[in-house]
């Protein structure tokens, strides 16, 4: 009890830290004394860093809650929006603004993107109802393929109307080009946030199965569609705004079960915790190994999302209930 | 796909090699009007020995494409996908003119249909030149990464050449030699960052517009190879604020795509508060490249730039 009680006192010294770090990191020079007597200083840490650090907090609980959230509703630990199609539905959707709308606001596009994560992420849930074999990876393969398949739909359509570079720039999930201005639709993933802690006790009872919920007399479809909902509005809104960040969504919400067990609730504000601590841990990699030139952190995230991916798999008989 | 492709190829490369083989013996008597005389030119692989004044090209090379419409020369076959969608519709609109598909998967098939006598090949067609050399004398006589604008003249003299339009090539030439000229007069050290602005993003495009500078003399704020063409890296607004550098030049690869006349990138850049206090802001001292620059890259598309960039720098002066 004294061990994980020292865990957790360390994971939030580690994210303050990370915070901290990524507000004082970057190309312009900002110090802790230059912020007091340098106007430009002050004025580019609020244009800048500001809205940086909270993007990077704002996709990282996005995506990790969307992630528990999915876990529940599909009963497997091993989906998430990128691996169940949701990310690659939504950035299908960015695709249609660009050749349909290319000069919409940011708020349209972030509105349609919604629209077809939440299509795409129904898709998903009702293509695994019909499924007769779920075992803990199949579910999602076919979530992965599902994905690949819209994935491609979106890049022979860009190929089409010659938004290839476009839609390969955008996709690749940096925080680069994060600055004031370019960013605050990101809060809407606050409000997700609340609502999934206050719905955490029904996502739990979905997740025990369609038969035991109706049977404790919860509206399954409801809840279940609604989980849904959140999930495709967080990833619509991170998708738009600084694109693809995958695996967080899977290898948070396991990481903390493995810590804390299986109580939703409780582990709610440390999978939003954790998840900020590691992709901030990400970008400020990406920020600083070829600076002044940047690598996005999904890519950085990529490679370790992947390696822990396959931890994972590979011991879920142990730690992972499928 | 490949080894599906390859015997269909090896067929049709060993009829045209037959043909090719034919045409190249000189002293036999094939019947045909004496213009099937060869030229020797110096490409990128060698001195080669390639068919004077050919009548069916199929040009892939799109640094080529401006300089051969202005020797009068209408290809057979082109890779109509990624050619400018604004300036070149006669051609691509022209069905008798076949399209070979992009760089990624090219139709090697449609060019050999095409029966061209010359394939101006090289460039983003570079690795298929052994291929494409079955079908027909294949040339690779594009510009060279390391020095760019200087071999976009060596690449029209040797087209003025193979044409016979020696004295258009001059002209064009000329045309570029002043523009660089009075480009290179105004520069004088100032300090400049190349963006490539793609998807919304404001990247380094140094490894795309560097060239754009070889003769000029001004100082790349981020100069290298650093900075992805295609869109994996990033480069924050305020590490640029911190460059501050007193001008910048923009490859806008969005204005392709988006409605004529529109300029994604204007937008961008003047919707960056980190800008605010910059110089290139407070001087308005940005320049936009031909939304087209990106698939032109050929000797008028430098011509223009420098001649942009000269009257920008005479304006501020």
């Amino acid at each position: 009890m004294t061990n994980k009680r020292l865990l957790l006192a360390a994971i939030v010294v580690v994210v303050t830290l990370l915070t901290v770090a990524s507000l004082l990191v970057g190309g312009y020079d900002i110090t802790v004394a230059s912020m007091v007597d340098d106007p430009a200083a002050r004025n580019m840490f609020l244009i800048s860093r500001v809205p940086r650090t909270l993007a990077l907090i704002f996709a990282a609980m996005a995506m990790s809650i969307s992630g528990v959230i999915m876990q529940m509703i599909t009963q497997n630990k091993f989906v998430e929006p990128t691996t169940a199609g949701t990310a690659q539905w939504a950035g299908l959707g960015v695709l249609a603004t660009l050749i349909v709308l290319p000069d919409a606001p940011p708020m349209t596009k972030m509105l349609i993107a919604t629209v077809f994560a939440l299509v795409g992420t129904l898709l998903f849930v009702g293509v695994l109802r019909r499924l007769s074999v779920r075992t803990t990876l199949v579910v999602p393969l076919v979530g992965i393929m599902l994905g690949a398949v819209v994935g491609a739909v979106t890049t022979f359509l860009a190929g089409t109307f010659d938004l290839l570079q476009a839609m390969s720039a955008w996709r690749s999930g940096g925080f680069s080009g994060i600055v004031r201005g370019f960013y605050e639709p990101m809060w809407a993933v606050i409000v997700i946030a609340v609502l999934a802690y206050l719905l955490a006790h029904r996502f739990t009872v979905a997740g025990l199965g369609k038969e035991l919920a109706t049977n404790v007399g919860m509206r399954y479809e409801q809840i279940v569609l609604v989980g849904v909902a959140m999930v495709a509005v967080a990833t619509g809104v991170t998708t738009v705004v600084v694109g693809f960040i995958p695996f967080l969504g899977l290898i948070v919400p396991n990481l903390v079960s493995m810590m804390l067990g299986d109580d939703f609730r409780k582990n709610l504000p440390w999978v939003a915790l954790v998840g900020a601590g590691l992709l901030l841990a990400c970008d400020l990699v990406g920020r600083t190994v070829v600076a002044p030139m940047e690598i996005p952190a999904s890519v950085v995230l990529g490679v370790l999302g992947a390696v822990v991916f396959v931890v994972l798999i590979v011991r879920q008989r142990r730690y992972v209930s499928a | 796909m490949r080894t599906f492709r390859a015997p269909r190829l090896l067929v049709a490369a060993a009829t045209t090699s037959l043909l090719v083989l034919g045409a190249c013996s000189t002293d036999s008597a094939t019947g045909e009007s004496p213009d099937a005389a060869t030229v020797t030119i110096e490409t990128n692989n060698g001195s080669m020995e390639v068919p004077a004044n050919p009548v069916r090209v199929a040009a892939l090379d799109n640094t080529s494409f401006e300089t051969l419409r202005a020797f009068g020369i209408e290809p057979v076959a082109l890779p109509k996908p990624i050619m400018p969608s604004t300036g070149f519709e006669e051609w691509i609109d022209n069905d008798a003119i076949l399209d070979v598909g992009t760089h990624r998967e090219p139709n090697l098939e449609v060019v050999s249909e095409a029966e061209p006598d010359l394939i101006i090949g090289g460039y983003r067609f570079q690795e298929y030149t052994e291929e494409l050399g079955q079908i027909a004398p294949t040339i690779d006589i594009s510009p060279d990464d390391e020095n760019f604008v200087d071999t976009l003249k060596t690449q029209t003299e040797t087209l003025g050449v193979i044409f016979d339009k020696e004295d258009r090539a001059a002209e064009i030439i000329a045309a570029l030699d002043a523009a660089e000229a009075s480009a290179a007069a105004q520069t004088t050290g100032q300090t400049v960052f190349l963006a490539n602005v793609n998807g919304g993003k404001i990247d380094n495009g140094a490894a795309r517009i560097g060239r754009l500078l070889e003769p000029l003399t001004l100082t790349d704020v981020f100069p290298g190879q650093a900075g992805d063409v295609h869109g994996d890296s990033g480069l924050a607004p305020e590490t640029i604020a911190q460059a501050n550098p007193d001008w910048v030049i923009v490859l806008d690869r969005d204005a392709a795509a988006g409605e004529p006349g529109s300029s994604p990138a204007k937008a961008i850049f003047d919707a960056q508060e980190a800008f605010a206090d910059t110089t290139f802001t407070t001087e308005d001292q940005i320049i936009y490249l031909d939304p087209f620059f990106y698939t032109r890259e050929g000797i008028q598309a430098y011509t223009e730039a420098f001649q942009s960039i000269s009257d920008a720098f005479e304006n501020a002066a």
